[in-house]
């Protein structure tokens, strides 16, 4: 069965970029445009990885990682957070709130696959 | 009570009488078949429309006289004289097709005339014994007398799924 | 497959106008002196320019990243937020939305260079340093390479580890990628049983490496986990001497030294940036090239959905004004029909400018074979390339939804029955690894999908001794290659016999047919025995219209499909014979066709011909390699229809793909050819049918 990949980042071009990636690597792909849409989706369907952007509207991604990291089936789940070279700190916040990793944007769709398949055992 | 209107005026009736049910009443779109008064719930009614012939259909029942043009939407017309194997009569100026509206199907029937729309209590009907009609019983819902006539009311549900007019999905509804 | 970034680009151009118009709403009210969540202003700039940045929008990303630094500043509380600044940053606005036209290739691109100075201003020198990125650290590290030796890491995760969502199976894993691995498990960290925790993980890892990999292949192996474990790394020679404290010791300063190079990094990305400004245009240029124009929304599909039931009403009532102005004659009128045909013109246009909006390109039907074909192969023991070909071919997004499982099974079939095993291959001389090619181009108004394999193709020997034991086919009839190869496609052909972990227990072929002639496809098969295959799937482009030739028969007039007919033509006495009483022929330039008269396929008496076969017109139409010729009364012209659904209604009827409404309101049937050939074939027209040439004097003697 195919692994089940939850993308959110509010940015449409991004997401469509990394659904569109991930579904060509034969992953499922959920996808949400903040914070909150994430945690509910999560919460719906169990995602195996999740791939969160940190500037988002209503609730930003490291509050998303948080709020991930209580709920029973999300404990163990890699979430990699997608981060710029401009804000060193979210990083390390991002890495408090019980982010697995990151990705430094900009990415292509190579580095994306490269480093879901640090985390994600096929 | 055998009365014939003409396609304008059941189109009126049809508008005019649709509201007035009251919660121990049903009501009841009646038409003519021959000598036979058969009644149907006329919440299953749409609408009305003159009979302006039908495009037959390859390989299907004689009943099936074809497919019309309903504003748009492909409907399929039952001939009832012919699925009740009546003998067959020249179409007047009254002869309708009733369309009617069965599990989100849109269908077509032609009858004789359209009569009258009539209210009963649920009461007021009777189970159709096994008597002489010109239709197969499963067809009847139940008989209601009217003054020194009888109105046969059809099953019409029933009577749709015998003619292929309803999938065998449906039929386990 | 590489992905195509470019394809992208649409997108990310409509989002940055959405951010720029919600960055200077932001400013707007911020000017205005309203409380303003500067965090919203910060992520509008910020969403832009991590979109500019991955889709290689580089003016904008470099313009945006300046001003996003000091949105981030102003929302830090770092500079207070003035009204020169407030100008600067809508003058900003203007730029980027300049900066958008130009890369959509609707304007040209302008100077900002002064607007960015004046950006730059507002900050701080000092600053400058904070926005360095973590460029690589390849460029000294690599040059440590080690040729000989072994890498020895021991790896102490910490207890919490398992919760940041790493496991250290996958870090192991990585590193066996690197090389020869010799891993032993730690314990001396374990605690005592009723200290445990479950959900710690208290194991260490000791590994000796074998790899002329860099240490810096290995960090990156650890680049996550860096906090969350004790990891020291230390290159040996052979034979390993060295305490576990030295290790450390090295692992520390390589860290550190790691951190230096950082910083001194940042001068020369100044450097980059500034050399990338200049080669501006050239960029542009580039920029402008890749996309498209125009912008582009998202709808509802049932909104689509309406807009094309609706244009399809237009059309029909178009179609009926038309008709009914055709009796115009008066010059005084002469207007009226000039109008008329514009309108019919303008809706013509309309409606194939809606049809246009459901298109979709066929990539995304294509998306899943890499993978696909990956696992199959894989899990055969095959080595398989996939080649495709025509992605950006267009149809509508109903039949490439519908059509992606019969695909799927098609080409997964093509892998496990079409393609030998790799020794098979190589015993035969053909490369190793096989070939499935997707290709997707137009063919009149058809799609054509083909699959090609060049594997072992369809032995005709095999497969018609097969179909007869199956009852499939007949024993002793003449059958050509073509109608051996379909029978592939009959329900019960394929059996328990071949079941394959893949290709499952022999449904499959036979659903695919049926799925695809719901469609108002067809399949044609090429095949060469030891050469491969090729599947060609055509499809219509659309499911809600077809273009078609009326013509009468009797009363009825009905539709077929223009890419069925072949050619129309008036029997002569020559051409005719008659088999037997019900059968009568068409010898066509030596290709003997069955003539059909739909009253008898369809047994309807309104469709009963009125003319003699001398006096009426054969239209020679083909369903799946057959051709039959039907004899109809009168060609009354081609036209365009809406197909309408006789099943919403009614049942699917044989013979019948559906049903349009004519000009006079009248509904006329569109044939469905593959189903009138089905019907033709069960009433055994064919069984009398001279197939081969040397039959001709027996036909002949049969005329009548």
């Amino acid at each position: 069965m195919a692994k089940k990949i939850l993308a959110v980042d509010d940015s449409a071009s991004i997401r469509q970029m990394v659904t569109f990636t991930l579904q060509q690597a034969g992953y499922e792909v959920l996808s949400a445009e903040d914070g909150q849409k994430g945690l509910s989706v999560a919460q719906s369907s169990q995602a195996d990885l999740v791939i969160t952007d940190l500037n988002m509207p209503n609730m930003d991604g490291i509050e998303l990682i948080r709020q991930l990291r209580t709920l029973g089936n999300y404990k163990f789940t890699p979430i990699l957070m997608l981060t710029t070279e401009t804000d060193p700190t979210k990083k390390m916040q991002g890495k408090e709130a019980g982010a697995t990793g990151w990705i430094v944007k900009p990415f292509n769709p190579e580095q994306l696959l490269k480093v879901i398949a640090k985390v994600l055992p096929n | 009570m055998k009365q014939e209107l003409t396609t304008v005026e059941a189109q009126q009736l049809l508008a005019n009488e649709t509201t007035q049910a009251t919660d121990s009443e049903n009501q009841y779109l009646t038409f003519q078949l021959g000598e036979e008064i058969y009644g149907i719930e006329i919440l299953k009614v749409q609408e009305i429309k003159g009979w302006e012939g039908a495009t037959p259909l390859p390989n299907s029942p004689k009943y099936i006289r074809g497919i019309m043009n309903l504003r748009g939407a492909i409907v399929p017309i039952l001939d009832l004289r012919r699925r009740f194997n009546m003998e067959e009569v020249a179409f007047t100026p009254y002869t309708v097709v009733v369309v009617v509206q069965v599990r989100g199907r849109t269908i077509g029937m032609i009858v004789d005339s359209v009569s009258d729309v009539v209210n009963f209590k649920a009461d007021a009907v009777r189970n159709a014994p096994d008597f002489g009609t010109s239709i197969d019983t499963a067809f009847i819902q139940g008989l209601i007398p009217l003054e020194d006539e009888m109105i046969i009311l059809l099953n019409i549900d029933e009577m749709l799924k015998h003619s292929e007019l309803l999938q065998i999905d449906e039929l386990t509804e | 497959m590489p992905v195509d970034m470019s394809q992208f680009n649409e997108t990310f151009l409509e989002e940055a106008v959405e951010n720029i118009s919600d960055l200077e709403a932001g400013l707007l009210e911020l000017e205005a002196g309203d409380q303003t969540d500067l965090n919203a202003i910060f992520r509008a700039a910020h969403s832009l320019k991590g979109g500019a940045s991955t889709f290689g929008f580089s003016d904008i990303a470099d313009f945006t990243h300046v001003l996003e630094t000091l949105l981030d500043k102003a929302r830090d509380g770092d500079i207070t937020i003035t009204s020169p600044i407030v100008d600067v940053l809508l003058q900003s606005v203007d730029v980027l939305n300049n900066l958008v036209e130009a890369a959509r290739g609707d304007a040209e691109a302008k100077d900002y260079q002064p607007c960015l100075k004046k950006l730059e201003s507002f900050l701080t020198e000092g600053d400058e340093q904070q926005e360095t990125p973590h460029t690589s650290q390849t460029a000294e590290a690599e040059t440590q390479a080690h040729g000989q030796g072994h890498w020895h890491i021991t790896f102490y995760p910490k207890p919490h580890f398992p919760l940041t969502g790493n496991d250290p199976i996958m870090l192991l894993k990585e590193l066996k990628l690197l090389g020869e691995c010799t891993i032993k498990p730690l314990t001396d960290k374990l605690p005592k049983f009723d200290e445990l925790t479950p959900e710690y993980l208290y194991l260490g890892f000791d590994v000796i490496l074998a790899s002329d990999c860099s240490q810096d292949d290995i960090d990156d192996v650890f680049m996550f986990v860096e906090d969350d474990a004790h990891i020291t790394i230390k290159h040996e020679e052979d034979a390993p001497t060295e305490t576990a404290e030295e290790r450390v010791a090295e692992a520390t300063s390589a860290q550190a030294s790691t951190a230096k190079e950082e910083v001194l990094e940042a001068e020369p990305f100044e450097d980059r940036r500034q050399g990338d400004r200049r080669s501006t245009d050239r960029r542009q240029q580039n920029t402008t090239a890749q996309t498209q124009s125009g912008g582009s929304l998202r709808v509802a599909t049932e909104k689509v959905d309406m807009l094309i039931d609706m244009v399809g009403e237009l059309v029909t009532t178009n179609a009926m004004v038309l008709q009914a102005s055709g009796s115009l004659q008066e010059e005084s009128t002469q207007k009226l029909t000039n109008a008329i045909n514009d309108m019919n013109r303008h809706t013509r246009t309309l409606q194939e400018a809606i049809m246009a909006i459901r298109m979709l390109p066929i990539s995304f039907a294509f998306n899943r074979f890499p993978r696909m074909i990956r696992d199959t192969a894989q899990k055969l023991g095959k080595k398989v390339d996939l080649i495709t070909a025509g992605d950006q071919t267009e149809l509508d997004k109903t039949v490439i939804e519908r059509i992606s499982d019969p695909l799927t099974h098609i080409v997964r079939n093509a892998v496990d029955h079409g393609i030998e095993s790799p020794e098979d291959r190589r015993a035969i001389g053909k490369p190793e690894t096989a070939t499935v090619k997707l290709n997707a181009f137009y063919k009149g108004g058809t799609v054509v999908i083909e699959v090609s394999d060049d594997g072992r193709g369809l032995d005709p020997e095999k497969l018609l001794k097969k179909a007869i034991e199956k009852g499939v086919a007949q024993p002793h009839e003449n059958y050509s290659n073509q109608d051996i190869y379909h029978f592939i496609f009959e329900p019960g052909f394929s059996t328990a016999q071949e079941v394959t972990d893949v290709s499952g227990r022999g449904v499959g072929m036979d659903i695919v047919m049926k799925n695809i002639k719901a469609l108002g496809g067809s399949v044609a098969i090429e095949t060469e025995l030891g050469k491969g295959s090729t599947f060609s799937i055509s499809l219509p482009l659309t499911l809600a219209i077809v273009d078609g030739m009326a013509v009468r028969v009797g009363a009825q007039t009905y539709i077929i499909p223009l890419l069925s007919i072949i050619e129309s033509l008036y029997p002569t006495d020559e051409m005719l014979y008659s088999v037997n009483k019900e059968v009568q022929v068409l010898n066509i330039r030596g290709t003997y066709i069955p003539l059909l008269q739909l009253e008898k396929v369809f047994h309807n008496d309104k469709s009963k011909s009125t003319k003699s076969i001398k006096d009426g017109i054969a239209v020679i139409v083909e369903s799946e390699d057959k051709q039959i010729a039907l004899f109809v009364d009168e060609l009354l012209g081609e036209r365009q229809v809406v197909i309408k659904s006789v099943e919403k209604n009614y049942k699917a009827i044989e013979g019948i793909s559906g049903a349009t409404i004519l000009g006079d309101g009248t509904v006329s049937l569109i044939l469905d050819l593959p189903g009138i050939v089905q019907i033709a074939n069960r009433e055994g027209l064919y069984n009398y049918m001279p197939t081969h040439k040397k039959q001709t004097h027996d036909a002949t003697s049969l005329k009548g």
